[in-house]
């Protein structure tokens, strides 16, 4: 029985009075959101909910008092502030959601809590998760045929990674917004003159092959392939890379390295690309990156600055281009940090209770779900859970968060029984 | 009495009048253990001597610190002619354990104990009784006896001739009888030494005697006079002459000196030795040589490994000491000389230090500055590594052979043993360095360095395979005997005999199998691959990578018939290359799974050693496997203890009985972790019963590996037999006699079962693997799932298991069998895209193969040349994390040396740039960075990214860029013609000559300049690389996210083209080179 039959057996067998699990989830009714790419920043190293999205009273990292690092601003909705350096964020608040009370239990493990965030459940001895990118290109697959479905701008790693889906669901990477993804452009110094040169004598020499192993699927298979890659190397996806193309006041707009891979994203979302994973990891300001241990916290507030100005960039020029409502915006991390300081005047890591910010994506927008307490250590109202996250982001793509995935025969829910965030929903 | 140990034992037997041992003191008071002497004095009591160096004490032994600021321990005079008072007459022995800090400087004095002089009111100030005192003296610290004389007009001194050192522990005492001059004797650890009455001269007069303090640690009231600095201990004062006897037992030291042979080192060579239990700091007792080797140079970027008997590696010391010694010829003249070590070293030339460095920092919070390593060398010198020290000395030469000792420590707490780029180099012209060697001639530049280890690391596979066999031969002769029972056992059973059908060309056995379903279906087999093709498909299936230049000819002018059947004996015979290609199948099939930065999910030690190791040693499979199963050896280094590790797996042994069933009995047991399951036929009371036997106890199921109900409460579809927190005894689930004795051990009883001749199905699971790998489909598909399995060729599986049990279990003989069959050498059959029905597959030739992701990458390197030159695996370069979290796996050779890179962190600082484009390669072909469970087939879809990564990548442009070390610049220079070159780099890319369509192309395309392309003055270029000292303990710094985008930047930049063509011309090579090695040929098995 292949693996196809095996399922169908699964799901229809009389054997047994009762029923899969999928098939009782799959009745569950869920919103619909409308969004068909999402952008998926992330800050490693854990950003500090109470000096971003969640201000609470300033403290003082010399005096050891513990508390917000900045002064809070309001926003465009009542009642809602965040931290001053978020200035132009702040004026286009109304079209966020803050889940501010996100919380989950991996507090001195980077790569654990970033599995978490990105899994959206505990790893398990007997099968590995899918990450959310994955699931996601699984689910909704290409939205171009000519585009890749899933792309990070970061370094690869596992906690990225297709888990069982498969290395079919897997992304394509870059971490230089300039050279793109490795193999998709041809090296700098070879001139399209020389490159065309290469085709030419390839083609004779693929012809010859080819011609010398007729009917063989294997090869022709592959040599299917070496032409994707060529047209690939030459087509709207090399194009996208190309931002000299936009004009220089949105391209400062976006501001740097960062802020051009956020104009990367938009670009990469209009082509056709699914699920694009942005990350936040220039380290070379603080050193530290959001991981603002000891004198990392320093420069921390050019970081916030510099994501203000993406931020609030990406989200206009989506609007501008009539994209936001389709595009699901994230601000993701792996976990908050504490409102206390530490010796070196930095932070230490607080998984309990932290703010992972959503805009656009076609949400209820211009609330803060949860509340948190008085320095942002507890939650006080509203927890969303890890599994709960997942499921407003599968919903916001207009994917069931109840229904089975399938790791070969053995069926594996898409979340860890989360629910939707309701409240996000018109 | 407390403290009591053999020393005081020895001391109390000749009954002193005092003695204090410096041991009880919690209170300021300083008791003696005899009598009632007691003095006041707040110190801290470091450790006396203690075994294992002074065995005759306890091992808590204390002692008393003295420093130059003069404190010191007085004692009252119990009263008039008291126990310490010594007159004319009377005989005194005084002596004590000393440990001073340093040589006493020449003319001064440290003073042990002594009676009088205290310079305290009511009391002359020269009123010695006696005193005994350290001298600086001949460049030693000799004994000094002092006293004033009963008129208080003269002193009298006495200096001994013998001599004692700085640092260590001695003992030392004096006797003499006062009134006979002639009778003072010194004992220096034990030994006797005379010496010299100097000062006042020899005397039979009386001493001073009063009532005066004793003080031990200084006298003259304190810092004024002449305090003791360092340690003292075992004070005892005896109102006798002890006996030279007695006093020689005093001093029991385990403390030996290593005694070098200078006579038995080997000429023009370097002899090394490995000494383990030896500490962390020169302050060692030497030890045995656990291991010796010879080395053409002072350099050991690699040291041998240790095995146990069975021929596992094992784990030496956490610290040992390497000593290196050889005879070297130095002109006269000075040299300068440069020692590079990763943590205490030290370098002797005749007989003197004269270089060192210091123990290895352990700082690593991550937060430290980036340091920037030097590089004044000048001429190329190759740079210093992060984590590594250098030393360099001037040292001038009297001429002729000098004797070169280098000490250096491997390893230490915490620390994992890696020699980094240990060295001595020396530079005698003023400029350039060489390694240091009696004969060799090894530039200390990076080309020079890189050659060195690469050969140096292939060297070290053959000493470690000698080794391996040396120690472990019991355990074969155990195997051989094993298989010489198996073999009675199964000659006794049916024959299994194949029919010949005399009208199909057959070579043996598998093709008459082969052939008899054929001709029942009236099918045809495939006709014999040209010559070409042969050569090309058998390098590939036993060595990996395509065939050399020098290989290819090797068979085509063998002219003589069974030449095919020499090729491929060749072949097989080249046991690194054999391990090299089989290593990554069986990492996917065990689910080898380490990571160099902190273990995530399933994580396991670096197994892949040892299975290298067993294939390179063609390891029988059964013990083989019995060996995994015992999971023993070494486990962060590459025994198969690191097989026993599943991080973050609850039921770490589940997950190992799932991966041994699916590897070895074709049992897929996935499903059954969690229920019973539904597809197979065993339960998950069978697996757990397996994983008990490997727990060797009754293993608890835990509630994540079961179903819950459903959230209605309603049951699950599947079986769930067993409840969460069941325990599950250790139990072979498939019930089958053993032939076997049983074994008490449950790790052995399960090893039993599985290779029990009575279980075929190890066998036969076993081949059909081999069978797979060379055919393109399994007899039994899938090869890891028997569940359903029918054989396609139920004779021919039975056949083949019964050559591989006869033959001893061998794997290498099942592979020589089928490479010699017609069937493997057929044209490939392109039907077979899919393994279909048991009943349709006829193997009328091979399915068509595309090249594995290591064969792909392994022979990209192979054709043009290069080492792969990739950073080290590892992100704590400077060596100061332990190997609990972090792992470094080495400078990859071969593309299965490759891990996760495990940036999980996402940090820039992280990144591994140029083994992150080796890495991509391998995934985008179907390679697994992380193994979290096995498998057997990989996925081996086409997709865009693979021909990308080619045309395009990093990997792609190393290979085709014409740079210095590339094996095509070197035939671009060949003084040859267009033709001929290309015919060349046909054979050295695809294993053929092109056709004349091919040739003329080519020729086209490369031969305007070719008469021109050679620049006949360019010299090749040296290469000198920067280093930064990137490492853990300092990625969260800013400047190292900066060095590493700069570094990512120039891996894009790949390998600098040469400089002796002419640019045109070696572009439109390169375009060559470039459409040659992204043809579909090149990755697909001929």
């Amino acid at each position: 029985m292949d693996t196809l039959d095996r399922r169908k057996f699964l799901a229809t067998s009389a054997m047994g009075a009762a029923a899969l699990p999928s098939t009782f989830a799959a009745e569950k009714t869920f919103p619909k959101g409308k969004a068909e790419h999402c952008i998926f920043i992330w800050l490693g190293g854990g950003a500090c909910q109470i000096d971003t999205w969640d201000p609470k009273r300033v403290g003082d990292p010399k005096l050891k008092k513990a508390g917000s690092a900045y002064p809070a601003i309001d926003t465009a909705v009542p009642g809602v502030q965040v931290c001053e350096h978020l200035k132009g964020c702040a004026k286009l608040l109304d079209r966020f959601v803050l889940m501010r009370t996100v919380n989950h239990n991996v507090v001195d493990e980077h790569a654990a809590a970033t599995n978490r965030m990105h899994t959206g459940r505990p790893t398990s001895g007997t099968i590995v998760y899918p990450s959310i990118g994955s699931v996601v290109a699984h689910e909704r697959g290409k939205a171009n045929a000519g585009m890749p479905a899933y792309v990070v701008m970061g370094y690869p790693n596992l906690t990225r990674g297709p888990g069982f889906l498969g290395a079919k669901y897997g992304y394509i990477y870059l971490t230089d917004t300039k050279a793109g993804p490795e193999g998709l452009a041809r090296p700098k110094e070879i001139t399209s003159a020389r490159m065309s040169d290469r085709e030419r004598l390839l083609e004779k020499v693929r012809g010859e092959f080819l011609r010398r192993n007729p009917r063989d699927k294997k090869i022709a298979g592959y040599d299917a392939a070496i032409d994707e890659a060529l047209t690939l190397g030459r087509g709207e996806f090399k194009s996208a890379f190309n931002l000299k193309s936009e004009p220089d006041a949105l391209r400062n707009a976006y501001g740097d390295e960062f802020g051009q891979r956020c104009l990367l994203a938009r670009r990469l979302v209009q082509r056709g690309v699914r699920f694009i994973e942005v990350s936040f990891n220039l380290n070379f300001i603080n050193g530290t990156g959001w991981d603002t241990h000891n004198q990392g916290q320093e420069k921390q507030h050019v970081l916030i600055q510099q994501l203000d100005a993406a931020l609030a960039t990406l989200v206009t020029d989506l609007e501008n281009r009539k994209l936001l409502d389709k595009t699901l915006i994230v601000v993701s991390t792996e976990f908050g940090r504490p409102a206390q300081f530490d010796g070196g005047g930095g932070r230490g890591h607080h998984p309990g209770s932290f703010t992972v910010a959503m805009a656009g994506g076609g949400l209820k927008t211009g609330q803060a779900i949860g509340v948190t307490n008085d320095l942002g250590m507890k939650i006080a109202e509203r927890p969303v859970s890890v599994p709960e996250l997942f499921a407003t982001i599968h919903c916001a793509l207009g994917i069931n968060p109840h229904k089975n995935l399938y790791a070969g025969d053995r069926p594996v829910p898409i979340t860890d029984h989360g629910k939707p965030v309701r409240e996000v929903f018109a | 009495m407390l403290w009591a140990d053999a020393y005081s034992d020895k001391v109390l037997a000749d009954k002193p009048v005092a003695y204090w041992r410096f041991s009880a003191a919690k209170s300021p008071t300083v008791k003696s253990v005899v009598g009632d002497l007691s003095g006041q004095l707040i110190q801290s009591l470091p450790p006396g001597p203690r075994p294992l160096y002074y065995p005759e004490f306890s091992a808590d032994n204390k002692s008393m610190a003295f420093d130059a600021t003069g404190n010191f321990l007085g004692v009252a005079d119990p009263g008039k002619k008291s126990v310490l008072d010594f007159a004319k007459g009377d005989s005194i022995t005084i002596e004590a354990w000393v440990a001073p800090k340093q040589i006493v400087p020449a003319g001064r004095f440290m003073y042990i104990a002594g009676k009088g002089r205290t310079y305290r009111k009511g009391v002359p100030q020269n009123n010695q009784n006696y005193a005994l005192r350290l001298v600086g003296v001949k460049g030693g610290s000799g004994l000094s006896f002092l006293f004033r004389n009963a008129a208080n007009t003269t002193w009298h001194r006495w200096t001994s001739n013998g001599l004692l050192g700085a640092g260590e522990w001695h003992h030392v005492a004096l006797t003499y009888t006062f009134g006979k001059g002639s009778s003072v004797l010194g004992y220096i650890d034990g030994q006797p030494t005379d010496g010299a009455w100097d000062m006042g001269g020899q005397t039979d007069s009386a001493p001073w005697t009063d009532d005066d303090e004793l003080r031990i640690g200084a006298s003259q009231g304190g810092a004024s006079g002449i305090p003791f600095d360092g340690r003292i201990d075992e004070v005892a004062i005896y109102r006798k002459v002890l006996s030279a006897e007695r006093l020689a037992g005093r001093f029991k030291s385990a403390r030996r000196e290593f005694t070098l042979d200078v006579d038995a080192l080997p000429a023009g060579k370097v002899r090394a030795t490995l000494h383990e239990g030896i500490g962390e700091n020169w302050n060692y007792v030497a030890t045995d040589a656990a291991a010796q080797f010879d080395s053409a140079v002072f350099a050991f970027p690699f040291l041998p490994k240790k095995y146990n008997a069975k021929g596992l590696i094992v784990d030496r010391s956490s610290s040992f000491l390497l000593r290196a010694a050889a005879k070297v010829n130095l002109p006269k003249g000075e040299h300068r000389i440069l020692l590079r070590a990763r943590t205490s070293a030290r370098l002797w030339m005749d007989g003197k230090v004269v270089a060192s460095t210091k123990p290895a920092s352990r700082n690593s919070n991550g937060h430290q500055p980036v340091p920037v390593l030097p590089e004044s060398l000048g001429e190329f010198t190759r740079m210093l590594r992060p984590g590594m020290q250098e030393q360099l000395v001037k040292f001038t030469s009297t001429g002729g052979e000098q004797l070169v000792l280098l000490e250096a420590f491997v390893g230490g707490k915490s620390l994992r043993p890696e020699t980094g780029e240990l060295s001595v180099a020396i530079s005698s012209d003023g400029k350039s360095f060489q390694l240091l060697s009696p004969k060799t001639r090894v530039a200390l530049t990076d080309d020079g360095w890189d050659a060195f280890a690469r050969a140096e690391r292939l060297r070290m596979f053959a000493v470690d395979r000698a080794t391996r066999a040396n120690v472990s031969q019991a355990e074969a002769a155990k195997w051989k005997q094993r298989h010489s029972i198996v073999r009675a056992t199964v000659e006794g059973q049916p024959k299994v005999v194949a029919t010949n059908i005399t009208n199909l060309p057959s070579q043996n056995a598998i093709d008459d199998f082969i052939n008899l379903k054929l001709s029942k279906a009236r099918r045809e087999p495939l006709a014999l691959t040209d010559d070409w093709a042969f050569l090309r498909r058998v390098a590939l299936d036993t060595v990996g990578v395509v065939p050399t230049p020098e290989q290819i000819a090797a068979f085509q002018n063998d002219k003589k018939p069974g030449r095919r059947a020499r090729a491929i004996d060749r072949f097989l015979k080249d046991n690194l290359g054999w391990a090299d290609h089989w290593t990554s199948y069986w990492q996917d099939v065990l689910a080898e799974n380490p990571n160099i930065l902190k273990p995530m999910l399933n994580n396991t030690g670096p197994f892949r050693f040892w299975i290298h190791e067993s294939l390179q040693d063609n390891k029988p499979m059964d013990r083989f496997l019995t060996e995994l199963v015992m999971m023993e050896g070494s486990k962060y280094y590459g025994g198969p203890a690191g097989f026993a590790m599943a991080t973050q797996n609850d039921v770490p042994m589940a997950a190992k009985a799932q991966v041994l069933a699916q590897a070895f009995l074709g049992r897929q047991m996935k499903c059954a972790r969690c229920h019973d399951a539904p597809f197979h036929d065993f339960d998950q009371k069978d697996l757990f019963g397996i994983a008990a036997m490997l727990q060797q106890s009754p293993l608890a199921v835990p509630k994540t590996s079961s179903v819950p109900p459903l959230p209605d409460g309603r049951k699950p579809r599947v079986e769930v037999s067993l409840k969460p927190g069941s325990k599950v005894p250790p139990a072979w689930p498939f019930a089958k006699p053993l032939s076997e004795p049983i074994h008490a051990n449950t790790r052995a009883q399960l090893a039993a079962q599985i290779t029990d001749p009575a279980n075929d199905r190890f066998a036969k699971v076993m081949v059909n693997r081999v069978w797979k790998r060379y055919l393109g489909w399994g007899i039994v598909e899938p090869v890891d799932d028997w569940s359903e399995a029918e054989p396609s060729h139920p004779l021919l599986l039975d056949w083949l298991a019964r050559q591989f049990v006869e033959s001893g279990y061998d794997l290498k003989h099942v592979a020589r069998l089928i490479l010699n069959s017609h069937t493997y050498q057929r044209q490939i059959d392109t039907a077979a895209v899919k393994p279909g029905e048991a009943a349709t597959r006829f193997f009328a030739g091979p399915a068509r193969r595309r090249l594995t992701a290591e064969q792909i990458v392994d022979s990209l390197f192979a054709v043009s040349g290069k080492a792969m030159g990739v950073e080290l695996l590892t992100l704590d370069v400077d060596g100061r994390r332990p190997v609990t979290t972090f792992l470094n796996l080495g400078s990859p050779r071969r593309a299965w040396e490759f891990t996760s890179l495990s940036n999980e962190r996402d940090r820039p600082a992280l990144a591994i740039p140029k083994a992150q484009s080796v890495v991509d390669t391998l995934k985008n072909f179907g390679w697994r960075d992380a193994r979290q469970d096995a498998i057997t087939a990989r996925d081996d879809v086409p997709n865009v990214l693979q021909p990308a990564i080619l045309l395009n990548g990093i990997i792609g442009k190393r290979a085709t860029q014409l740079s210095e070390d590339s094996a095509f610049t070197a035939l671009a220079l060949k003084n040859i013609d267009t033709k001929a070159m290309i015919e060349k780099l046909y054979l050295r890319i695809l294993s053929r000559p092109p056709t004349d369509k091919e040739a003329a192309l080519f020729f086209d395309h490369i031969c305007q300049t070719f008469a021109f392309r050679v620049l006949k003055d360019a010299k090749p270029a040296t290469r000198h690389v920067k280093v930064h000292a990137v490492s853990w303990s300092n990625h969260l710094h800013a400047d190292a996210t900066r060095i590493k985008l700069e570094l990512e930047r120039l891996a894009r930049e790949g390998d600098p083209p040469t400089a002796r063509l002419r640019a045109p011309w070696r572009e439109s090579f390169e375009d060559v080179v470039f459409a040659l090695i992204n043809s579909p040929e090149f990755i697909f098995v001929p």
